[in-house]
């Protein structure tokens, strides 16, 4: 027992200490739709911040190999913080990485921080379950992905509304026995590549999600599609499962085969000799026998080769730039992923506005300001911009195809009947060209399925390559219900690290763990 | 005789002439070897051009520099007008041997700007003129004079040996066209001022002690 006094003492202390702890800043921090990153691809990054004060948030991943060494790819992002609960939200792209490490820091201290083992980068895509009862799928997605399907139970506030935030989601599950998720969440799912399977009969809470379905148990949207059944899981998923399409990446590299940019053509060694060769005699010969005048002469001579030798012989910039988008067009809307070679003369600290990554590792630096890095001389670079969304040109009207945009559509391909022709604004049938195919669809189109039309519109100065695939209803009823194979690793990577395990890791018998990491401040 | 003359008529003595040839047959062999043949796309050829034509114009301002130092301090008016001429004959294998480096420069397209190498090529020519002169003066009031063929060189080498110790530019002509340096700049900057006093100011004899 104790003295009043004493007791009410220790009680006060025992509620100023809780105070205190109440208004310490704390910050989450969350990598990945629901926690779950996948490596090689777009990821959101989400950091919930109470009573702290404005601070910079920086990320620092290796991406290095033991062959390549320490590969730093640093993010950092300035956060406003304040008083009561701030939310910072963007997309990073995640490489395979060796140690992730996060500070939440102002110029004085720092707020909190945490790190990731490279083992817990996972590259396979994800399956998400916005359901009370997600375990009741496991055997459904065994059966039409295989068992290496890697689930993750959502709820609806976990689906992000930026469509680059959905480049590791193959599919998402949504059964009507959760919250209904936000239509522009599962629009953007879709939109960004996602196959989403609603499995109905859905309740009228969820019944705004079958405007994307325009009236049909399937649709394309953007680069992935919508699945509407109500036959149970498994035909729901053998459906989606067959609408799937070849990874992005794969799509991309196939592209990008051939450099975007060529170095500049030195002019012929023999040729630079024998000029300069000829201005050294003839400046000799002129200092020899003809005095001052020629002396005067070699002068004029001197000025006139330099400036015709500097003339002919200096690229017009120190740096060639020329992009490429791959457009993945479905019911109006593309997801547009724009990839960028940039070729530099002299050693060059590049900057680009907006988020991108090089496709080859490479140290950079991605900040408020744009995506950063330094390239040494002759060197090239491809980047990859962020995944944004685009109106499409490019329609199916029924069986037929429709340009509703404002430039006209060249050299169309159907894969597997051949060239098209050329697709005026607002025809709808292609006029027959001379031209065969554009060189670069020949990595392109044996990837695709038959029925996939590609064209290619404005290469003066940005290509961009409009990939429409064949109308949902026509692919589902093929039926394949094959297994689509898992997320191919991007093919312009090298070997992946040792250090990087790509199956679910844990630690000490501790399930393993998601990369939300609720850190203390310190 | 108009210095423009005099000049011509140095240029075209053989010793310069000789040294002249010389210079312009190794930068045409330098340039001819590092320029890209065959499929190769990346152009070297500046980074081993420019590095050879500052030394060699050092070498070359520093060895004319010491040939010509006058033998008594108070040198005549025919000494100090040939030590004019020679290093404005120096200054024009300065011009001469540039189209080689703007050929060059242009093609390599380096990260360091021409100018650089137009700023620090004459002024590296006078410094080292003057430098080759101290020497040479040096070398003689230590009746050393025979070692100056080995002096002028191996002092290159030293000044080369003292900037890798200091892991800066300041003297060394190799390093100083890849690395831009105000420190480089300043010292050559220096040593051609000095060097322009010694070719102009007039030094009185000394008076003879009364008896």
């Amino acid at each position: 027992m104790c003295s009043s006094a004493r007791c009410l003492a220790l009680l006060w202390a025992l509620l100023a200490s809780t105070v205190a702890l109440g208004q310490a800043p704390s910050a989450r921090f969350s990598l990945g739709v629901a926690g779950q990153p996948v490596a090689d691809a777009w990821n959101p990054l989400r950091l919930e911040l109470r009573d702290a004060p404005p601070a910079t948030l920086t990320l620092q991943i290796d991406q290095g190999t033991l062959r390549s060494g320490e590969l730093p790819l640093t993010v950092s992002h300035a956060v406003r913080g304040g008083a009561g609960i701030s939310v910072f939200e963007t997309t990073v792209y995640l490489p395979r990485f060796a140690r992730l490490a996060w500070r939440l820091a102002t110029p004085d201290r720092v707020l909190a921080s945490g790190s990731v083992e490279g083992r817990e980068a996972d590259a396979r895509p994800l399956d998400l379950l916005l359901s009370n009862l997600p375990g009741s799928y496991r055997a459904a997605y065994a059966t039409a992905y295989g068992p290496g399907a890697r689930l993750a139970d959502v709820v609806a506030s976990d689906l992000p509304s930026e469509p680059a935030a959905y480049d590791g989601v193959r599919t998402l599950l949504i059964d009507g026995s959760a919250a209904a998720p936000r239509l522009e969440s599962v629009a953007a799912a879709a939109a960004g590549g996602a196959t989403v399977v609603l499995l109905g009969p859905l309740p009228p809470s969820h019944a705004e999600l079958e405007l994307l379905l325009a009236g049909g148990a399937h649709a394309r949207l953007g680069a992935g599609a919508v699945v509407a059944s109500g036959a149970g899981p498994e035909t729901a998923l053998t459906a989606a499962a067959a609408l799937a399409t070849p990874a992005r990446d794969t799509l991309l590299a196939a592209l990008l085969e051939e450099p975007l940019v060529a170095p500049p053509t030195p002019a012929k060694q023999s040729l630079v000799a024998l000029a300069l060769a000829a201005f050294a005699l003839l400046a000799l010969l002129l200092v020899r026998w003809a005095g001052a005048p020629g002396l005067v002469g070699v002068l004029a001579l001197v000025a006139l080769v330099s400036v015709v030798g500097w003339r002919a012989l200096r690229p017009a910039t120190p740096q060639l730039e020329r992009d490429l988008t791959l457009a993945l067009a479905g019911d109006g809307l593309a997801l547009e992923v724009r990839a960028r070679e940039v070729l530099t003369l002299p050693r060059s600290a590049l900057s680009y506005g907006g988020r991108a990554r090089p496709l080859r590792p490479q140290p950079y630096r991605v900040d408020d300001a744009g995506t950063h890095l330094t390239l040494e001389r002759w060197r090239a670079a491809m980047l990859e911009l962020a995944p944004r969304l685009a109106d499409a040109p490019l329609l199916w009207d029924g069986e037929a195809l429709r340009n509703v945009g404002r430039e006209p559509v060249r050299d169309l391909v159907r894969v597997g009947a051949g060239p098209l022709g050329d697709l005026a604004p607002g025809a709808s049938a292609p006029t027959p060209t001379e031209a065969g195919d554009w060189p670069r669809y020949a990595a392109l189109l044996p990837l695709l399925p038959d029925g996939t039309v590609v064209g290619r519109s404005a290469c003066d100065d940005v290509c961009t390559v409009w990939v429409l695939y064949p109308p949902a209803a026509v692919d589902a009823a093929a039926g394949a219900g094959e297994a689509p194979p898992a997320r191919a690793a991007t093919p312009l990577l090298t070997a992946p690290s040792p250090f990087v395990q790509t199956g679910l890791s844990s630690q000490g018998g501790a399930p393993a763990a998601s990369l939300q990491d609720a850190g203390r401040a310190e | 005789m108009r210095f423009l003359d005099a000049l011509a008529a140095r240029l075209a003595r053989s010793d310069m002439l000789q040294a002249l040839t010389l210079l312009l047959a190794v930068l045409l062999v330098v340039l001819a070897f590092s320029w890209p043949g065959g499929n190769a796309l990346v152009n070297e050829a500046w980074f081993s051009l420019a590095p050879i034509r500052h030394a060699l114009l050092a070498l070359a301002a520093a060895a004319f520099g010491a040939s010509l130092a006058p033998a008594t301090a108070g040198a005549g008016v025919a000494w100090r007008h040939e030590a004019r001429v020679t290093l404005a004959a120096l200054l024009v294998w300065a011009l001469v041997t540039l189209p080689f480096e703007v050929i060059a420069h242009a093609a390599s397209y380096p990260a360091v700007s021409l100018a650089w190498g137009l700023l620090t090529a004459p002024l590296t020519v006078v410094a080292y003129y003057g430098l080759g002169a101290l020497l040479a003066r040096g070398a003689r009031a230590l009746r050393a004079a025979w070692a100056l063929p080995l002096l002028v060189p191996g002092s290159l080498v030293l000044l080369a040996w003292v900037d890798l110790q200091l892991g800066a530019t300041l003297l060394n002509p190799w390093t100083a066209p890849l690395d831009p340096s105000p420190a480089y700049l300043a010292v050559m900057g220096g040593g051609a001022i000095l060097t322009a006093m010694g070719l102009t100011l007039e030094r009185r004899p000394r008076r003879a002690e009364p008896a």
